[in-house]
Order: C-alpha cells, then sequence, then structure tokens
C-alpha cells in the first residue's frame, strides 16, 4: 500500500473530511488466519512428524462414548443411526446422568486422554520472558516460544496441517474469504521512516465489506473496506524496526477470534513483516481463557465433535492440563498461551460512513459492541479446576 | 388427441415454421417486402465506399436501400423499451461486423445464418412466454378472445397491429398482418389456445427481418423530380437509433405518419424532443461503445498469473467507467470533446478503485473520482478500458495503442504488419538486456522495413507505458524506470497528460467525431461529394459551437444530408462466378439497375 498522504486525494468532499493526522500509514486486509500450529511432517495432513510423532489423535469411538451406565446399546445403535438426527440430539448427553451434557459440563465425563504435541519448534512469542520453557521458533529466531494450546490440541485432525490446510480453519476461512466478515489493520506512525518508528500505532478492525478473491482464488489486493464501528477493535502501541511491526509492550488484545468468540488476550503481543510482494505476514499472540478456548471448541456440539473429530471431554482435560497462566495471582491456571499467523494483502481503510480513508489507527466511534456469552451452563467463569475435582 | 408430451415438440415445429415462413413470407406476397430480398443481398455485396444517386426508376415504387442488422444493445433497448425491463432477453448474438471504425457501418453487410436464426428464434420464443404470460399479458395483450380455446382473428389482429408498428418501425401491411393472423389461427386450431397461437405470431414478429434489420426504405420525393428520398419511417427510426438507440416512439411515428417529418419544422421539432430527453444518453453510450471498440472486450483476455486482480467485474466497470466518463462531461456537463483527453474527472466502482489503487469513498456502487493534479493519469486514453482492450494478455503494446490512438479518436487508417515479421525480441518480456519494452521496439524498428510503421504508432502508445496490460499505474518495467516521453512531428509530450494535450489541440480528433456521428446514423460514411462537403462543413460548425456533442447531433439530424438517398455500387474488382450471380441478381431487382 502507498505511504502517505497521496491517498487521500479522492473527490473534493472525501479530501476536506480525511483526518490525516498520521505522518505514514499502511492498510491491510487479513486474506487468512489460523492458530499458529507447526506441522513437523513433510506432507499430507495427518501424516507422523515432529510435532506429533505417534501421528494424528485417533478419531472417537462413538459408540463407546456413548454407552453410559444409564444408556443400552440398543439406544446406542439408534443414536448412531446416520439416517436419523438422533447423535446431534443426543450425542453430548454421555455424563453420569441423562441429563447432564458432556458439552456443557465436560469434568463430568472421564478423561479419555489425548495424543498431545511433543515437537520443540512452534510459532508464537515469548510470553513469560523465559527462553527455556517453550517451543522454538521454526526459523530458529526466537526461543521460550509460549503455545500451549497448541501442545493442547496441535495433534487433533482438525487442526493439523500446513498453513492453509487446517480443515477447522480452511472451512472458517473459506467463509471468510467468500464475504461473511473482513478483518483490516491500519498501521500508523510520526517521522519519515515508516520502518524505523519507535511510536507507531496499529488498529485492528472487523469491515462491513467484503473480500474479493482474484483471478487465482486468492484475495484480491487494493480493495476498500469500511470499518464496522459496532464490531470488536483493538487499537496497540507498536513500533517499527528494520520493517518489522511489534508490539511496544504485552498488552490486551480483543477482536474476533477464529469461532467468532471475542479473543480478549492477554499479555499479547503481535508481530508482522510485510513481504517483498506487498503483502502481509505475521502473529498475534497472548493468553486467552480457558473457558473461552473451550467454548470455540464445543460451541458446536456433535456438529463439531463430528466433522473435527474429536472428543470434546479429552479437549476439555488437555486444556485443563496444559494450561499456563494465572490471571490471579497465587490462583489456578485458568488460561492458555497461544497465537494466530495471519497473512494479509495491501487494502484501502475506510471510515465508516465512507467519507474517508482510516490514516491513523485509533477507536474508530460507534455503537459499542455486545458483550460476550455468557459462562457456560452450570459452571461459572474461573472456577478453580480443583475445586470441581473435590 | 395428443399426448401433453408431444406439444412442445410440435410448438417447436410451429414456431419455427411461422418463423421461417416470417422470414420468406414477404417475398411473394407483398410489394414493400419484395424489396426486401434485393436490399438483402444488395446489403452483402456492397462497397459502401463506391456509391452514387439513386435514379427514380420508371415504377416510381417504394424501395430498400439498405438492411441494417439490429446490433444487440438495439435488440436489448428495444425489447425494455417496449416490455419492461424486466423482460429477460437470453441468447447468443451473432457477432457483429466492424467496418471503416464503426459497427453501425459495418451492420449493413451483415445477413443470419442460419445459427444465428436459430438464436434469434429462441430468443424470440421466450420473450413472447414471459410478454404474454398471465403477469404481463393484461397490458400487452389487454384484448380478451370469444374462447381461450380458440383462435380470435380479431384479438390476434389487434394485437400484431399494436405491437408491430414499434417492431417492424412502421405500419404493418395487410399482407403482413394477414398471413400471421392465418398462422395464429391454425396454430390455436392445433394447439387448442388461444394464447398459443397469439405466442406463435409475436414470434413470428420477433424473428423477422423487418424487425431483426433496419430496413431503410426510399420513396418518389414529391419535392423533387424523378429523385428518391427516405420515406418518413427510415428518417424516424434514423433519429431513434442515433438518438435513443432503441425503436421510434409513438410521436416519432405519428411523424412519420403524418409526412410532418419530412417538413424542415416538423423534422426540427423531433430533432429537440429527442435531443432533449434524458434517453439521449443511452444513445451517446451506444455511439461510443462503438466508436471505442468496447465489442473487443468479448475476446480481451488477460494473464491471470500477471495480472490477478483483472476480473469479468473489472472488465465490465471498465467500459462502464468510461461511458460515464463521456456521457458525464460531453451530455450532463455539454463540455468541450477536445477535453475528453485531458479531462481529471471521471468515475469509480471499488474494483476500480482497487485497480487505480485508491480508496473507494461511497457506500453508492459508483461515486465520483478526480485525479490528483500530479498524477499521470487524464483523459478516457488513461482509463483501463483503452489501456486494456489495447494491450497484449501479459504485456502492453505501444504498437497496439498506438494504432487504437490514431484508428479510433484520429479516424487514420493504419497499414497491418508484414506477415513475415519477427516478433521474438519484443515478445521477450524477460529479456535481461532490453528490459523495458521501449528498448526492445526500438531494436525491433532497426529493422526498416519494421521501422516506417512504428514511426507513426509507437511514440503515442510509449507514452502510455506507465499503464500496464491491465491499466494499473507503474513506474517499472521489470525493474528499469519507465521512460514515458515520446516526440510525433516535432512535438514533446510526456505520458498520458501529454498525450491528452496532443490530441485535444489536434483538429484531426473533433473531425473524426463528427465523421463518426454521420456515419454511426446513417450507416455509411460520406458517399459522394455532397456529402463530404456537409461533414466538412460540420467540422467547422463543430468547432464554432465549442466542440458540443449534442448541438452536433442534433445539427447533423436536422440536415437533409444526413437522409440523402444513396444506393450502393456493386464491387468494381474483377467479378467471380458468384458476384457475377450475385451483381445479376440486384440489377434484376432493382428496375433502375437492369440495364
Amino acid at each position: 500500500m502507498k505511504v502517505g498522504a497521496g491517498l487521500a486525494a479522492v473527490c473534493a468532499c472525501a479530501a476536506l473530511a480525511s483526518p490525516a493526522y498520521a505522518d505514514w500509514h499502511k492498510s491491510y486486509v487479513f486474506s487468512y488466519f489460523a492458530p499458529a500450529f507447526y506441522y513437523g511432517a513433510d506432507e499430507g495432513v495427518a501424516n507422523p512428524g515432529t510435532d506429533c510423532p505417534l501421528g494424528t489423535m485417533p478419531e472417537s469411538d462413538w459408540a463407546k462414548m456413548l454407552k453410559t451406565q444409564w444408556r443400552t446399546i440398543p439406544d446406542v445403535v439408534k443414536i448412531m443411526d446416520p439416517e436419523g438426527p438422533s447423535r446431534q440430539r443426543d450425542g453430548g448427553y454421555r455424563g453420569p446422568a441423562k441429563d447432564i451434557s458432556i458439552y456443557a459440563q465436560p469434568w463430568t465425563a472421564p478423561d479419555p486422554g489425548a495424543v498431545e504435541v511433543t515437537g520443540n519448534l512452534s510459532y508464537g512469542f515469548n510470553l513469560d520472558g523465559d527462553e527455556k520453557t517453550g517451543f522454538t521458533s521454526p526459523d530458529g529466531k526466537f526461543k521460550g516460544v509460549d503455545n500451549a494450546y497448541y501442545k493442547a490440541i496441535g495433534c487433533f485432525g482438525t487442526w493439523r496441517g500446513p498453513p492453509g490446510e487446517q480443515h477447522h480453519a480452511k472451512y472458517v476461512m473459506e467463509s471468510m474469504q467468500n464475504g461473511s466478515f473482513s478483518m483490516v489493520m491500519v498501521v500508523s506512525g510520526k517521522g519519515a521512516d515508516p520502518d524505523n518508528d519507535p511510536t507507531a500505532t496499529v488498529g485492528l478492525y472487523l469491515s462491513k465489506d467484503k473480500l474479493v478473491r482474484d483471478a487465482n482464488g486468492g484475495i484480491a489486493a487494493g480493495y476498500s473496506f469500511r470499518i464496522n464501528p459496532a464490531a470488536l477493535q483493538a487499537v496497540v502501541p507498536a513500533k517499527t524496526v528494520k520493517g518489522v511491526i511489534e508490539t511496544r509492550a504485552p498488552t490486551f488484545i480483543n477482536v474476533r477470534s477464529i469461532d467468532n468468540i471475542p479473543m480478549k488476550m492477554e499479555k499479547a503481543q503481535l508481530r508482522f513483516v510485510t513481504q517483498p510482494d506487498g503483502s502481509l505476514e505475521g502473529f498475534i499472540g497472548g493468553y486467552r481463557s480457558l473457558d473461552d478456548m473451550y467454548k470455540e471448541l464445543s460451541g458446536g456440539g456433535a456438529t463439531y465433535e463430528l466433522t473435527m473429530r474429536m472428543d470434546t471431554p479429552a479437549v476439555w482435560y488437555s486444556l485443563q492440563r496444559q494450561a499456563d497462566y494465572k490471571p490471579i495471582a497465587g490462583g489456578e491456571n485458568s488460561m492458555i498461551s497461544m497465537a494466530y499467523r495471519y497473512f494479509g494483502q495491501p487494502a484501502h481503510v475506510i471510515l465508516p460512513d465512507a467519507s474517508a480513508a482510516v490514516t491513523e489507527a485509533k477507536l474508530i466511534e460507534g455503537p459499542a459492541v455486545a458483550e460476550a456469552a455468557p459462562p457456560m451452563r452450570g459452571r461459572p467463569a474461573l472456577t478453580p479446576i480443583s475445586a470441581e475435582k473435590n | 388427441m395428443k399426448s401433453p408430451t408431444v406439444r412442445p415438440r410440435l410448438y417447436s415445429a410451429i414456431a419455427l415454421a411461422v418463423g421461417l415462413a416470417g422470414v420468406l413470407v414477404g417475398c411473394s406476397t407483398d410489394k414493400t417486402d419484395t424489396t426486401m430480398k434485393a436490399g438483402a443481398v444488395a446489403a452483402k455485396t456492397a462497397t459502401p465506399a463506391a456509391v452514387q444517386q439513386l435514379p427514380l426508376p420508371a415504377d416510381g415504387q417504394p424501395r430498400t436501400v439498405a438492411m441494417r442488422r439490429v446490433t444487440e444493445s438495439q435488440y436489448r433497448q428495444t425489447i425494455a423499451d417496449l416490455y419492461g425491463t424486466d423482460i429477460e432477453v437470453v441468447g447468443r448474438f451473432e457477432p457483429d461486423n466492424r467496418r471503416d471504425g464503426l459497427m453501425a457501418v459495418g451492420s449493413a453487410e451483415l445477413s443470419i445464418s442460419a445459427g444465428g436464426f436459430e438464436q434469434y428464434l429462441s430468443m424470440a420464443r421466450s420473450v413472447s412466454d414471459q410478454v404474454l404470460d398471465d403477469k404481463h399479458r393484461a397490458k400487452f395483450a389487454p384484448c380478451k378472445p370469444a374462447d381461450d380455446k380458440a383462435a380470435d382473428d380479431a384479438c390476434t389482429t389487434e394485437f400484431l397491429k399494436a405491437n408491430g408498428r414499434y417492431l417492424f418501425r412502421r405500419p404493418l401491411t395487410d399482407a403482413e398482418i394477414k398471413s400471421r393472423v392465418d398462422l395464429a389461427r391454425k396454430a390455436s386450431d392445433q394447439l387448442k389456445t388461444y394464447q398459443g397461437g397469439l405466442k406463435l405470431a409475436f414470434v413470428s414478429l420477433l424473428t423477422a427481418p423487418e424487425f431483426l434489420f433496419r430496413v431503410e426504405m426510399a420513396e418518389a420525393d414529391p419535392g423533387a423530380k424523378k429523385q428518391y428520398r427516405l420515406d418518413g419511417y427510415t428518417k424516424a427510426q434514423r433519429l431513434s437509433y442515433l438518438f435513443w438507440n432503441t425503436t421510434p416512439d409513438a410521436e416519432l411515428l405519428d411523424a412519420a405518419d403524418s409526412g410532418e417529418i419530412h417538413t424542415e419544422a416538423g423534422l426540427k421539432k423531433q430533432v429537440e424532443r429527442l435531443a432533449a430527453s434524458q434517453k439521449i444518453e443511452r444513445g451517446t453510450r451506444a455511439f461510443f461503445s462503438d466508436m471505442l471498440q468496447f465489442s473487443r472486450f468479448e475476446n480481451t483476455i488477460k494473464d491471470g498469473k500477471t495480472f490477478p486482480k483483472y476480473s469479468f467485474a473489472i472488465a465490465e466497470a471498465s467500459q462502464e467507467q468510461t461511458l460515464r466518463t463521456l456521457v458525464d462531461h460531453l451530455v450532463t456537463r455539454n463540455g468541450d470533446y477536445r477535453e475528453v483527453f485531458t479531462t481529471p474527472n471521471t468515475f469509480i466502482n471499488r474494483p476500480l478503485a482497487a485497480l487505480y489503487d485508491v480508496p473507494f469513498l461511497s457506500a453508492n456502487d459508483w461515486m465520483p473520482y478526480r485525479y490528483p493534479d500530479d498524477a499521470d493519469q487524464a483523459g478516457v486514453i488513461s482509463q483501463a478500458a483503452f489501456l486494456s482492450m489495447f494491450s497484449h494478455p501479459g504485456r502492453t503494446s505501444p504498437t497496439k495503442r498506438g494504432v487504437a490512438v490514431h484508428e479510433v479518436f484520429l479516424c487514420h487508417v493504419m497499414p497491418l504488419p508484414a506477415d513475415n515479421v519477427d516478433f521474438t525480441l519484443i515478445n521477450d518480456t524477460s529479456n535481461g538486456v532490453l528490459k523495458t519494452v521501449r528498448s526492445r521496439l526500438s531494436a525491433h524498428a532497426s529493422n526498416a522495413t519494421c521501422a516506417a510503421c512504428h514511426k507513426l504508432t509507437d511514440p503515442l502508445g510509449l507514452a502510455l507505458e506507465r499503464f500496464d496490460s491491465i491499466g494499473q499505474h507503474r513506474t517499472l518495467e521489470n525493474g528499469e524506470r519507465i521512460d514515458a516521453s515520446s516526440e510525433l512531428n516535432g512535438e514533446k509530450f510526456e505520458s498520458a497528460k501529454g498525450l491528452g494535450k496532443v490530441l485535444a489541440k489536434n483538429p484531426e480528433a473533433p473531425n473524426c467525431l463528427v465523421r463518426n456521428v454521420f456515419a454511426y446514423g446513417a450507416g455509411r460514411l460520406p458517399s459522394d461529394p455532397g456529402e463530404t462537403r456537409f461533414v466538412t462543413g460540420e467540422y467547422k460548425a463543430f468547432a464554432d459551437a465549442g466542440y458540443k456533442l449534442r448541438p452536433l447531433m442534433k445539427d447533423i439530424a436536422s440536415s437533409p444530408d444526413f437522409y440523402r438517398v444513396v444506393i450502393p455500387k456493386p464491387p468494381a474488382q474483377t467479378p467471380t462466378e458468384k458476384s457475377k450471380a450475385e451483381t445479376a441478381a440486384l440489377a434484376t431487382a432493382i428496375p433502375g439497375e437492369a440495364k
């Protein structure tokens, strides 16, 4: 994207309204994002690799999962009938009693166990400052990368695969690329050197305007996107060092996550690099609530279990095991380190009323966004795990 | 009794028969139609560059002097105007023919192939089905038959008269009505529905040559002994297609019915009315679509790997951008034609904003846009439509662009390259030494044979090199800075802005427009010394009036010279057996030519 105020040279009405406060700005639209998981195999999407030497986690045995003390085998057979709707309706009821859904109360089911990541490479950030704990970045540049979320579910089939091939992310991203939502980023700063600016700012927004595919099925560059002020947005103090955009200090970032749950990421960092062809690549990482992560992974109930081929309690237990951050000093590890990997294209980010281009990363006025969904049924958020077990 | 499954096949057979009958029926039943065959032959063999004044033949009867196949846009506009925009026209039109820079001229040389007729028949059936369906029937066929399951000649006649007048652009003759009433009756008898017969009669109108061709007729001129003049309906349709790109409306046809259109005042009244209407924008769009050769977009493709941003949406939008620019400048603002080469004002939509890499600041589909003062762009030659049409799929072509500027905007006729030209060097876009097309063209033009033409074409095209094959601005080619400076006839200029200024002050540009407006309306270039004098006079009138399009169109359409009757002369070259036969047929069909 062009740098400078030249972009504002449009129709007269727009030029008058252009809030060109920053000395420089760049803007992008995200063409793809997904949990930043390293795929350790050379090919395929499920092969054994350095990340998961045992291979992708085996598919769930539904007959075994559904057979509880209170359910008969004929009932199990009936639920598993592929012609009927029973599995979607009744698949979650496999807790200790008939009226307990293990989607809402996963801790009521026994831990089925999970194949977890054992490799030592991953993407993300050194969130705790300790280079001795965590992964090493695949390019070897960063040590102590904290990405416990990857460790927890990185071997689940729906999340394995090279960038662009993780099953669930691919499904959501195709929806985004076909117009269901779009997310944009503005970077602005002061001074004459956009590549080295200690006082840059990054703005992350959602847009009402749809992504447009190019002739090769990718996302076309250069399109304009109006900010939706009613949706989540984040403004992050940043800096640019030799062209790399980074957070100045860990911060709080709350934008859309992949499954449309507010990200609410604590101690978050971001790092983006403009590629030689003008496109953008980078990461946003930090700690997210276990409850939020679990909601993302279980929100679809049996449909998710079937399409993502995972056992929901296994996910829950794995997240609990790998949780690595205590938001309350002395409390439980109720948050987990993770990162998203983003790909973007140059774009024009526009004010909500389309009166001018956004040339400065800042909060854009508009109706407040609705708060996140209420906590899971039957269980308050952030309840210590030990209390449940007791 | 036939089973229901047989009926569609029967319907098809009858429809085809009626359609073909529509093509042939006039030849033996009606004087007006008798001449059409001759007209069709004349049209096929015409050489518009060589014409002569039509003498009055001994019989003094009206005759066809031209048949111009309606273009796709004229067909669609006519159906939309008569029956509403919700009537869909779905089908493939036969390719048009460009001659002397215009399809409006080439349309007089076209016939319809068997395959093309099938398409027209298919479209006619579709239009007929829609217009006479439950939703629309009451509006377009209000006459209620005595029996829904039987023919009703009176209602059929009423429908044919009302619709045929606009489709044929003149009243139907008794024979034309009778033949279709008869066919409708036969079809109704077989199908056991009144509507079935009426639909077939309607199909026969829509597939008749009198609808698919703009038939231009001449009649004895009561004001000039032994001379022909164009009849009133021909004048009406020339006006209507020139100004509105559609069939004449009731008022125009009334003026033709009464003969008012032959009077100076009557003609002026119609010209003023047409020119004052908002619909002149349609005529302007149709004219410039033709002049700028937008039909080329049907074959304009781009390499997706090199230009991933190019899409069908951008191809469509780029044409719309140029047409909006021209209509806004020439019609809405009544601007000086010469400024279309220099104006910084245009319109963009979201895809075009992405192509030009500027923000799209509007909640609407289109927004006005003004190029910044320091931009390289100015005028229509720097817009994506022109730049992408006259480029190769993967690279620019200063030669193509230069030829196009000469031919489209200056009416120059440029020679074709020799058959044995070696383009290898020019096509070598990865040449490590000759990185820019300018350097490759320069090396290519060192060949004396090539240099003669490239000296004419390339200077204009090289000024546009800061725009790639799809119209995106660029400053580098293969890492080397692009030099967009140029020189023509001793005048130096740079980039599209400089070229625009050169064109704006070149008197051949407005003269070319005058020539094109005349040829577009008349369907041929000025054909004799009288017409040439008229058009030459219009050059000055156009200049004196400030190079305004609407006054130019009015001036041309108000002049008797626009309606001069001329007849194409058979080709002068050595006749082949086939052309001998066609010439003989022509001579036989036109009494004055028999000797």
